[in-house]
């Protein structure tokens, strides 16, 4: 009762403070961050009470004060906080990797394979098959010939398909979930992120060709081996820097590792290197190669990450407009439908196929299903480089984000309830901000 | 037009020269806070609040210069969201400090004591150098010049103890140095002449909001009385120390980007949140303070480089009202401690009005109060006035090395006068025995052993035994 009266009388100040004037200045950019992070919080209060998982809290806080709805936070209020946005993705793409153990990863590295193929790469292909067959329905496909319509289905169904690090990390934090389970689910998302961002730049270089976005091949191959290969041994440099720190300064190493992120957010974007490729490849090497404490590095950091994660998936949450949703509902709900079934199909292929444990074998799938950062950072990538369609895809890309944003967090917490690792791990709990 | 490879190649590198030039600058005021830095300090006797600081306020002003340019207009402006914050920041700290409960206990004669000592300057001040500007070419009929005046008067009424721990440390309780509590007193000038600033002197702004002023006033009151209970509630609910911080945070930061939204100060209103939250009887009062505590002086820090970058030096007009306001200040606070002594000397305790000079240090405060209302309005005046109080508050502390006595080097004194059941504040029992742990630290000064509420004092009036 209490969250939910804090909750009531913050929206109730803000929506005073909005009513004062439609000029959008400075001091908006701290007001939006102030109350995106209450209202999150005391959402997330309420909302757990209710059963559901905090992360669905912090999203509806986002949809409700984003720009479709109350309109408390508008699109220049949360684009003015970008930087929230790469500083949480590093964040996310450190304390991932710092929770990815190879020796661990290692006995499913065979199930990984599989699950990579045939349901991260399968769902690329499957719903480009599927929005070609449906794009009747779709109207960005009327004026387009089937060349045209082959290549624009090819890039959406690779834009469609990116898994959520974030999410999952989010609730395994929450649910305080250890086991074979969690480690697979952290290691195939993340794998599949890296999938996504290859074969996105191969579709895009192609339906630049088709659709004469401005794309040229040769560039984008290597813009694609900088992207790849340079985050990920500009990571591994990273990763030296912070062990080396940890190893010698001993305290202030959070600090530290804020400061990198937050250097690596703004200038990685700038020299198209992937943020949460560089600092994915400097955690993993602090945890597997590195002499340095990496455990370390993480408890120190969990306090200064729940601000940064509330802020986040509440922006992430004012992006999605529920009303244009409906506009759209029946190929949107086709293509979750879709990709939620061949994640369930071809997860559990590849898993009896390599003989997975049976908890990974039940349960694994479903951590492919959230949707959030990269889906996001795609929608304006393709919005910008095709303008022809950028913008209707964007729309439709969108629908199909906020319906698995809005459904996968509460299945994949029951289910990692159900398989009985929630729980199992003591003290780091960055999402929930609990110990 | 479509981005090139050469103007992507050069924003590119703009973006990494600002953005590592603002890491240089973050990583500095993280040492700045370090207990060791703290320390050598310290043993170099610089202990000021503006001495101490000043380096950072140089590396800001450095840091703008064109030729360097890290610190440019346009990041400037990205940076004020950071700027706003700290100043809220500052205001609820400086808030929180104010125990309400020991002005119940102050000697007879010391609301008195404060406001004579505080007109004194202000209105020397405020005089000296509206004439001044005046004859510098400024109308004395544009509203902007008599808000110049006011901030600068306020400005100079501010006094600081001469030894600086921090903004988070310095709540005061029996045992401590009453330069202590009555810089705190003199602070609340400083917060109330701005809540009038910002009430009185509106720029012309797009707002859907026609108050009268006056009615401002009452906003400013009742905005931070909200948003003081706010908190107040908030910060019963985190179960976790990560949530604690995110709440605090997000309070402050919704605190400040209110006041700002409104075109208020967000000095005043999270000043007020700030008295309200930790003079309401709670159990986090601990917690808030070691929060406030651990990060104060990165903020601090933080803010007086944006301080140096938004400075312009380049203007001869602001330098040739420093020696004005520091002199004004100085005669002000004569006349003002002749003037007190004089009326209630007599119902002072012994020592109480003697621990006043006549060369005291400006509040960290007076910048606060100058950058928060340069944030707000830009007129030319203005940057006169910026120089002048960031100037004037330099020449002062090198004054006040230079006029201080060899016993007030020494530990300062406490007020035995007041009774003994005045709280301790558990902010001092946070750095206990945790002195060698490495971060930021803040220390009071060591405290003098307390001695019996009954036993007569036994110092003289500096403090000598």
């Amino acid at each position: 009762m209490i969250p939910f009266l804090l909750l009531l009388a913050v929206t109730g100040l803000m929506q005073a403070a909005r009513s004062f004037s439609t000029v959008i200045g400075t001091s908006a950019t701290e007001l939006a961050f102030g109350f995106l992070l209450l209202g999150a919080y005391f959402t997330a209060r309420v909302v757990s009470q209710l059963g559901l998982p905090r992360l669905t809290g912090y999203l509806l806080a986002g949809v409700l004060a984003g720009p479709f709805v109350l309109d408390l936070v508008t699109t220049e209020m949360a684009g003015s906080l970008r930087v929230v946005n790469g500083v949480a993705t590093c964040i996310l793409g450190l304390t991932a990797g710092s929770e990815l153990n190879l020796k661990r990863v290692r006995p499913v590295a065979r199930t990984l394979r599989w699950v990579t193929v045939c349901s991260v790469i399968g769902s690329m292909v499957v719903l480009a098959v599927v929005l070609f067959l449906i794009r009747p329905l779709i109207p960005l496909f009327a004026d387009m010939t089937t060349t045209q319509s082959i290549a624009v289905c090819a890039l959406l169904g690779v834009a469609i398909s990116p898994q959520s690090p974030a999410v999952v990390m989010a609730l395994l934090s929450e649910t305080k979930a250890e086991g074979p389970l969690s480690q697979f689910m952290l290691a195939s998302v993340v794998v599949s992120d890296l999938a996504a961002v290859l074969f996105y730049s191969i579709a895009a270089a192609a339906a630049g060709v088709v659709i004469g976005g401005g794309l040229d091949m040769m560039d984008t191959a290597l813009s694609v081996a900088w992207e790849l290969l340079g985050s990920v041994v500009f990571g591994v440099l990273i990763g030296v820097v912070i062990g080396a720190f940890l190893n010698t300064v001993k305290n202030g190493a959070s600090l530290f590792a804020l400061l990198i992120c937050v250097v690596v957010a703004e200038i990685g974007v700038h020299v198209h290197l992937d943020p949460l490729i560089v600092m994915l490849a400097a955690g993993i090497w602090l945890e597997n190669f590195s002499r340095a404490d990496a455990s370390a590095l993480l408890h120190g950091f969990e306090s200064a990450q729940l601000p940064v994660f509330l802020v986040w998936f509440a922006l992430a949450g004012t992006k999605l407009d529920l009303g244009q949703l409906t506009q759209t509902i029946i190929p949107v709900l086709i293509l979750a439908s879709v990709r939620a079934a061949w994640h369930f199909t071809g997860t559990r292929f590849a898993c009896r196929h390599t003989n997975a444990p049976p908890a990974v074998t039940k349960y694994a799938w479903i951590a492919l299903v959230p949707q959030a950062g990269l889906s996001l950072a795609l929608i304006v990538v393709i919005q910008n480089t095709f303008p022809t369609f950028g913008k209707a895809a964007g729309f439709l890309l969108l629908s199909v984000l906020a319906v698995n944003q809005i459904v996968s967090p509460v299945v994949l917490r029951a289910m990692l309830i159900k398989s009985g690792e929630a729980g199992k791990k003591q003290g780091v709990d960055f999402a929930a901000g609990g110990h | 037009m479509p981005p090139t490879r050469e103007t992507t190649k050069e924003s590119s590198l703009f973006a990494i020269k600002i953005i590592g030039g603002l890491l240089v600058l973050v990583v500095l005021a993280y040492l700045g806070g370090h207990r060791r830095v703290v320390r050598f300090q310290e043993q170099l006797g610089i202990s000021g609040v503006i001495t101490a600081g000043f380096p950072f306020v140089a590396l800001g002003l450095v840091a703008s210069l064109p030729a360097i340019d890290i610190l440019s207009g346009d990041v400037l402006h990205r940076l004020q969201p950071v700027l706003h914050f700290g100043l809220g920041w500052l205001g609820f700290i400086i808030g929180a400090q104010l125990d309400i409960r020991v002005l119940d206990r102050v000697p007879k004669g010391t609301a008195y004591l404060i406001l004579v000592e505080a007109l004194g300057p202000f209105g020397i001040t405020a005089a000296g150098c509206g004439a001044v500007m005046l004859a510098f070419g400024l109308s004395w009929r544009d509203p902007a010049v008599w808000r110049d005046v006011i901030l600068l008067g306020a400005a100079a009424a501010m006094t600081a103890p001469r030894k600086f721990r921090g903004f988070a440390n310095r709540t005061w309780h029996e045992g401590r140095g009453v330069d202590i509590l009555l810089g705190q007193l003199d602070e609340l000038i400083g917060v109330i002449g701005l809540l009038f600033i910002t009430a009185y002197f509106r720029g012309a702004t797009e707002t859907t909001w026609q108050i009268p002023n006056t009615a401002w006033v009452f906003v400013s009151l009742g905005l931070g009385v909200a948003i003081g209970v706010l908190i107040f509630a908030m910060v019963r609910v985190p179960t976790s120390n990560a949530e604690f911080l995110a709440v605090v945070l997000g309070a402050i930061a919704f605190a400040s980007g209110l006041a700002g939204y409104l075109h208020l100060s967000p000095i005043v209103i999270c000043f007020l949140a700030g008295v309200l939250v930790t003079n309401f009887p709670n159990e986090q009062r601990a917690s808030i303070f070691r929060i406030l505590n651990h990060l104060e002086r990165p903020v601090h820090l933080l803010f007086l480089i944006i301080a140096g970058a938004m400075w312009d030096v380049w203007d001869w007009r602001g330098w040739a009202l420093v020696p004005l306001f520091v002199i004004g200040r100085v005669v002000g606070k004569y006349t003002g401690v002749i003037a007190s002594k004089t009326v209630v000397g007599s119902l002072l305790p012994a020592g109480f009005a003697d621990q006043r000079q006549l060369v005291q240090p400006m509040s960290g405060l007076s910048i606060a109060l100058v950058i928060s209302v340069s944030s707000l309005y830009a007129d030319p005046g203005l940057t006169w006035v910026v120089t002048a109080v960031i100037g004037g508050s330099i020449v002062t502390e090198f004054l006040v090395q230079l006029t201080m006595r060899e016993g007030d080097r020494a530990a300062p004194v406490p007020i035995d006068e007041l009774e003994r059941s005045a709280p301790i504040d558990e902010i001092d029992e946070l750095d206990d025995g945790d002195d060698d742990a490495d971060g930021p630290i803040y220390r009071d000064e060591p405290e003098v052993p307390v001695r019996a509420a009954t036993q007569p004092p036994t110092g003289d009036k500096k403090g000598k035994p």
